[in-house]
């Protein structure tokens, strides 16, 4: 999975291949998703993140295939071509939610590319696999500044529940959350010098 | 000036203008001396006899055109009338200065500039033509920092010209030469000269990306076929046609281990006239089956006003395609092939949509984010490459999304504690708001921006990004 301590909630250690996993994302899937797309790619295989919301942040990293389709029926076509090819092993939908026939088509694909499909969806039709996370509201960890205010987040716990038929298993990891990186230097030019040891 | 210039081609194989008496020739793998000699005898016998010819040699466009307009031995009228400067190979210049001075400089044999580094080792030569006076300066391979250190940072405003104040400003800290500004780090001549004087600061280390001349173009592989003695209308069999001749322009392409990005189709018709189709793949391709495919459903839609008496099919943009050896131990290599052809496909069928990030230093968050169409999609897996530490990360909103937020004051701003999207009867409560980080500016931009960030966590566990500009709330994103 990419997260250490995760694998023991998911049947198999893992997201099940040939099969369709309903995500409900309420925060924390994006993490568990990208850091498994990761780990996949680094075991050299191939994984593909369709981005359908156009939300990627400026802080995606390199290694999984990104698409960033112009509009819905063109996420579901290369969520369909991209799993029946059945060259990735991961392909991560996002943004899109498959409808009726869609998910069918979408499933039947999986099935035969022999890939894990995963949805980033609240609709559990079809699935194979239901998993929810969610960060709890109370568990961030922050930098407190000198009015002992919150200053900046360091982490936070997500909870993730995994249900399938005849298993339901919960787990909960802490993450760490890449701040958002403020500049100071205002020239996009040079270099923010903030904090370089002189 | 074409007149020179036609003249000028007889001798360097490209020659560009740039500016008032300024020449640029190309003379990659000819010999150096001779030609810029045989370039400033050129511009003598077009008119312009008896002046002072100057040429400069140098590995970068700086160097030489420094060694040209004030090199060693340069006269004292400083009016230039024409300068040509000569690339040679990739960043070697040879600049030539003609000046309306036309007495002959015999001091121009020695180095004149007396402060000149001793690593430099310029040699500055007179050699004259039809009774005129050219001076060659040659920087040597290694040697155009130390060409240009002994000069006043002035000689640079040729290449770039920085704001009026950054000379006087640098003179009043003492650092009038080369020399002086490229001894100081990046970071010191960043922090006090901003960028114009990190600019400068790259010239005078000889750091120069210009190139007078790209790659020389190449022979793009083409086909053709041409029949007198009947005309074809049948889509079958121009298919027929087409087919053989896009295979020999693939064939010629995967010869050289290149695919090309676009075809272009020209019909020569019954009527005498022409007509020409271009085709455009998702991505590089020498595959006469992908092209085939393209032709054969654009063919369809095509309607041509006479029978067709040739066709004609020639390559357009090439880049060269890179085989990979195979990997036993690499999982993905056994479907690299169908995986190719299948994100080839999507990508004829859906568009350009897969890309990579590009990201840029801006201090806004939306205009730091730019996402580049990937022009080869490289689909290997990357064995034994270290996996990425899960963590959240900031989904962006494309543009910032207004919202509704009420407000406390907390010391000195107003910090959010209720806010909502849509409808005032689903506010979200704002358990912590973390800030604000101000950043402001963009004064010497069309729209200045003034922001205070917060980082809320909503009553649902959402980590989201606030802003604040000009009284009105945004919502930027959220972590996941």
């Amino acid at each position: 999975m990419g997260v250490p301590g995760l694998e023991r909630a998911f049947p198999a250690g893992g997201l099940p291949r040939g099969r369709l996993t309903a995500w409900m994302p309420q925060g924390g899937a994006m993490a568990i998703l990208r850091a498994t797309c990761h780990a996949l790619v680094a075991a050299g295989e191939r994984a593909a993140w369709i981005d359908g919301s156009g939300t990627t942040g400026p802080f995606w990293t390199e290694g999984p295939l990104l698409v960033r389709p112009t509009g819905r029926l063109n996420a579901l076509r290369w969520g369909e071509g991209l799993l029946r090819c059945g060259g990735f092993a991961l392909v991560v939908l996002g943004g899109v939610e498959p409808q009726g026939t869609e998910t069918v088509r979408l499933s039947r694909a999986s099935h035969e590319g022999g890939g894990a499909f995963v949805a980033l969806t609240a609709s559990a039709v079809m699935a194979g696999l239901r998993v929810t996370s969610r960060v709890l509201p109370h568990s961030y960890e922050w930098y407190r500044g000198p009015f002992a205010d919150p200053a900046a987040v360091r982490t936070a716990a997500i909870d993730v529940r995994v249900r399938a038929p005849g298993w339901n298993e919960c787990a909960r990891v802490v993450l760490p959350i890449t701040p958002y990186d403020l500049r100071l230097s205002l020239d996009p030019g040079l270099v923010d010098r903030r904090g370089v040891e002189r | 000036m074409d007149r020179v210039t036609e003249a000028l081609l007889r001798v360097a194989p490209r020659v560009a203008a740039v500016g008032p008496g300024l020449l640029w020739a190309d003379a990659r793998g000819l010999a150096e001396r001779p030609l810029a000699a045989a370039l400033c005898a050129c511009i003598r016998a077009q008119g312009m006899g008896g002046a002072t010819v100057r040429a400069g040699i140098a590995r970068t466009a700086i160097a030489a055109e420094v060694a040209a307009k004030s090199g060693p031995g340069k006269s004292g009228n400083d009016t230039i009338n024409t300068t040509i400067n000569t690339t040679i190979n990739t960043t070697i210049n040879t600049t030539i200065n003609t000046t309306t001075n036309s007495t002959t400089n015999s001091t121009t044999n020695s180095t004149t500039n007396s402060t000149t580094n001793s690593t430099t080792n310029s040699t500055t030569n007179n050699d004259d033509h039809a009774g005129g006076d050219a001076t060659i300066t040659v920087v040597p391979p290694g040697g155009d920092r130390a060409f240009l250190a002994p000069y006043p940072l002035r000689a640079l405003c040729g290449a770039y010209t920085p704001h009026p104040g950054l000379l006087p400003l640098l003179a009043g800290v003492g650092i009038g030469t080369c020399h002086a500004l490229a001894m100081l780090s990046q970071e010191e001549v960043e922090v006090r000269f901003a960028a114009d004087g990190v600019r400068l600061w790259r010239l005078a280390r000889a750091d120069d990306h210009r190139r007078p001349f790209g790659a020389l173009p190449r022979t793009r592989p083409r086909a053709s076929c041409a029949w007198t003695d009947y005309a074809l209308r049948d889509i079958e069999r121009l298919l027929f046609v087409i087919h053989r001749l896009v295979g020999q322009v693939c064939d010629a392409l995967l010869a050289r281990g290149e695919g090309t990005r676009d075809l272009t189709l020209r019909f020569t018709l019954a009527n005498r006239s022409a007509v020409e189709h271009p085709f455009r793949a998702a991505r590089p391709t020498g595959d006469p089956l992908a092209w085939m495919r393209l032709i054969r459903t654009a063919l369809a839609r095509i309607r041509l006003s006479d029978a067709v008496t040739g066709i004609a099919v020639q390559a357009g943009v090439i880049v060269s395609i890179h085989a990979r050896q195979g990997d036993i131990f690499d999982h993905g290599f056994s479907t690299a092939r169908a995986t190719e052809q299948a994100v080839a496909q999507l990508l004829d069928t859906c568009g350009m949509d897969v890309v990579a990030l590009h990201a840029t230093n801006h201090p806004l968050l939306e205009r730091r984010t730019q996402w580049q169409v990937r022009e080869s999609v490289v689909l290997e897996g990357a064995v034994g490459s270290a996996g990425v530490r899960p963590s959240l990360t900031l989904q962006l909103l494309s543009e910032p999304r207004p919202v509704a937020v009420i407000t406390v004051p907390r010391r000195d701003h107003d910090a959010p504690v209720q806010y909502h999207e849509s409808s005032p009867h689903q506010m979200t409560d704002v358990l912590v708001a973390a800030g604000p980080d101000r950043v402001a500016g963009g004064s010497w931009e069309a729209v200045p921006y003034a922001r205070e960030y917060f980082h809320c966590v909503t009553a649902d566990g959402r980590l989201v990004l606030l802003f604040r500009a000009a009284d009105r709330w945004y919502l930027h994103g959220w972590w996941d």
